[in-house]
């Protein structure tokens, strides 16, 4: 039987993120990715927040990133018009990437620093006592596993470490990435060549608990929608549909035009926050980490995974070092769940444990869009007779004001 | 025996987009071991098997290279001699590279798959045989026997077989028909990331690369889709689906 300190189960960017510290520690680490190839299976937004990737791996200057993001912007949707509020950086912390070029650039330091990745090869199972893992057919034997399953983790089910998404804490998204020249994108979304936009819809075509993206990459552009799936399933909406439709706004239209569509891909994404990630990250030597603990954060406007996932393999990592220092491997589990608890990862989680509840409120997707673009439209539509602005927005808001402000109010506290 | 398989990295076919206003190709795709390349590695295997011996492999190709040629040694190849840099890649000079690694050793048998799947030029073999100046079998469905020093191969002609008998060492390169080749366990993996690799720079090899013709232009083929719509009650949509059908064959 082959034996490893360590084996990884999964080569998205949680699994590559431990793989990665474990090697780096001389550990000899072994990482089982189900797809082709590492990346083929590993689908996302568009954005990744840096700090992580500066902080832990040696060489980051050489990381395949697509665009820094300068331009952030915020669009309100209805059927035929938007309203957009855009923030325009000095510095930037966070690129756009291609997730699958990205994992694969990860997965070739986790080999330069002599961890061993495998790909097309599924796990099948994991025994206990002694720990091994079977694929192929085959068991390997191992002192810890890192389940870095993703999202839909089965092992970690069948483990009994985690238990399945409920309809209401997971959102599935949807991506096509548009091709163009990269002065073509310069030019469209006025950025400099190493300058990206990050842009986030709400409103139509959901009017509900999900939203739009777009960003763009070096010559190409990735859009999609988000959807929560209860909301989806409640408001019997097909996804294809939507996207569709939101392709086809007046406002992606003209941004869209001439690109021509080269990748289509969808995914869930947990978005339970803090009420998603179970109490224990581990059951002895076995510990999980990224969507599988459901390490993502939905703020509403943002949505961090890639950094938080990657985050939670370090110090998967590095809690196994820790562990086989002290001589004592069953105790990885345990230095594991306290250091995440201690973590950033379960700081910012909590911080926004109520955003939730307030990104529940579907008057944020269809009341205010629509508010606000028809008091801009008042104000900006002169036939004859002008209108004052105040009197558009006692207009707009009449008999819902208090209830406006205590949405804005709970929008302000919450997110 | 010593058998060398010669085996080719292209990009993976399946996974190139191609851009629908310009027909240009996106090649930024992971690489694979050609489909021939693993025919010609699985027929080393088996006469590995049956007369002992070691087989390696050797190839010319990208930095990625280093991990493409796991697929050789994953499947069961020995160990590997390659060249793993960017190089201006023309058949001439493949051959070239493979041909000056080949007579560095002495090789009983050189196997390659007939063609490769990317370029299919089909030229590795002839010219790589003629490099070294030793016979070539070309288009082998089977290999019938190897003994005393010959080898009997089945050359597969289209409309009729030829039987070939050639004094070894010989190049030979192998259609699609020859075998199925294995697909490596997780087991066979592992142990391939402990086979030696022996990357040769061209710099050591001292071949002179020389740019004999260059590609103009590589787009996908025009395809006309005919873009029509049928809509309606089922009953007639079905009618008229059919009515389709019948006019285009």
């Amino acid at each position: 039987m082959e034996r490893f300190d360590a084996v990884v189960i999964g080569g998205g960017v949680a699994g590559l993120g431990s793989a990665y510290t474990m090697a780096v520690n001389d550990l000899d680490v072994l990482l089982i990715e189900r797809g082709g190839n590492i990346g083929e299976k590993s689908v996302y937004g568009g954005r990744i927040y840096s700090w992580v990737f500066e902080q832990y791996v040696k060489g980051f200057d050489n990381a395949p990133v697509e665009r820094w993001v300068k331009k952030e912007r915020l669009t309100f949707l209805d059927e035929s018009e938007s309203v957009s509020i855009e923030f325009s950086a000095s510095r930037a912390c966070s690129f756009t990437a291609i997730l699958t070029k990205f994992n694969r650039w990860l997965s070739e330091k986790v080999e330069d620093a002599g961890g061993l990745v495998v790909s097309g090869v599924k796990v099948e199972d994991v025994k206990r006592e002694p720990l091994r893992v079977v694929a192929d057919g085959e068991e390997i034997g191992c002192d810890v596993v890192v389940d870095a399953e993703g999202v839909n983790p089965i092992i970690a089910m069948k483990l009994g470490i985690r238990k399945d998404w409920k309809p209401s804490e997971v959102a599935v998204g949807v991506k096509e990435v548009f091709k163009f020249s990269e002065s073509q994108i310069n030019e469209r979304f006025l950025v400099e060549s190493d300058e990206g936009l990050a842009n986030l819809f709400i409103g139509y075509p959901v009017f509900g608990n999900g939203g739009g993206f777009l960003y763009t990459n070096k010559d190409t552009v990735s859009v999609g929608l988000v959807v929560r799936v209860d909301f989806a399933m409640k408001k019997k909406l097909e996804v294809y549909d939507l996207v569709e439709k939101f392709r086809s706004h007046r406002e992606l239209a003209s941004l869209l035009k001439g690109g021509s569509m080269i990748e289509y891909s969808a995914h869930l994404v947990p978005e339970a926050g803090i009420h998603g990630v179970p109490e224990r990250l581990h059951d002895k030597n076995i510990l999980i980490v990224g969507d599988t603990a459901g390490f993502v954060l939905n703020r509403g406007f943002t949505i961090r995974g890639v950094d938080l996932a990657f985050y939670s393999g370090v110090l998967a990592g590095e809690s196994i070092k820790k562990a086989l220092d002290e001589g004592e491997i069953a105790l990885a589990g345990e230095i594991y769940q306290r250091s995440v608890e201690e973590s950033v990862i379960m700081r910012e989680l909590e911080r926004f444990r109520k955003a939730l509840k307030v990104l529940e409120n579907t008057r944020l997707y269809e009341d205010y869009p629509k508010t606000i673009i028809g008091i801009l439209r008042d104000v900006f539509e002169i036939k004859d007779e002008s209108k004052k602005l105040y009197d558009s927005v006692m207009e707009k808001t009449k008999g819902k004001k208090l209830r406006m402000l205590m949405d804005v109010f709970s929008a302000f506290r919450g997110l | 025996m010593k058998i060398a398989v010669c085996v080719k990295e292209i990009y993976n076919l399946e996974q190139v987009k191609i851009i629908r206003e310009t027909r240009e190709p996106i090649l930024d795709v992971p690489k694979k071991l050609d489909d021939l390349s693993k025919n010609a590695i699985e027929e080393a295997l088996r006469i590995r098997e049956k007369h002992g011996g070691e087989v390696v492999a050797i190839s010319a190709g990208s930095k990625d290279l280093k991990k493409t040629i796991k697929e050789a040694l994953a499947m069961g190849a020995d160990r590997a001699i390659i060249v793993s840099e960017d190089f201006q890649s023309n058949a001439e000079n493949t051959a070239l590279i493979l041909s000056k690694i080949l007579s560095k050793d002495s090789f009983d048998l050189i196997l390659f798959g007939d063609a490769s799947s990317d370029e299919y030029s089909a030229q590795m073999a002839p010219r790589v045989a003629e490099l070294l100046r030793i016979p070539q079998i070309t288009y082998v469905r089977e290999i019938k026997e190897i003994s005393d020093g010959k080898i009997v191969c089945i050359r597969d002609m289209d409309y009729y077989y030829e039987t070939v008998e050639s004094n070894l060492p010989c190049v030979v390169s192998v259609t699609n028909e020859i075998n199925e080749p294995r697909i490596p366990a997780l087991k066979d993996i592992l142990k391939a990331s402990k086979k030696p690799v022996d990357v040769v720079s061209l710099n050591d090899l001292k071949v002179e690369l020389v740019n004999p013709y260059q590609i103009l232009e590589n787009l996908a083929p025009e395809i006309d889709r005919k873009q029509e719509v049928i809509q309606g009650d089922l009953k007639e949509v079905v009618k008229q689906i059919v009515e389709v059908i019948r006019r285009e064959i």
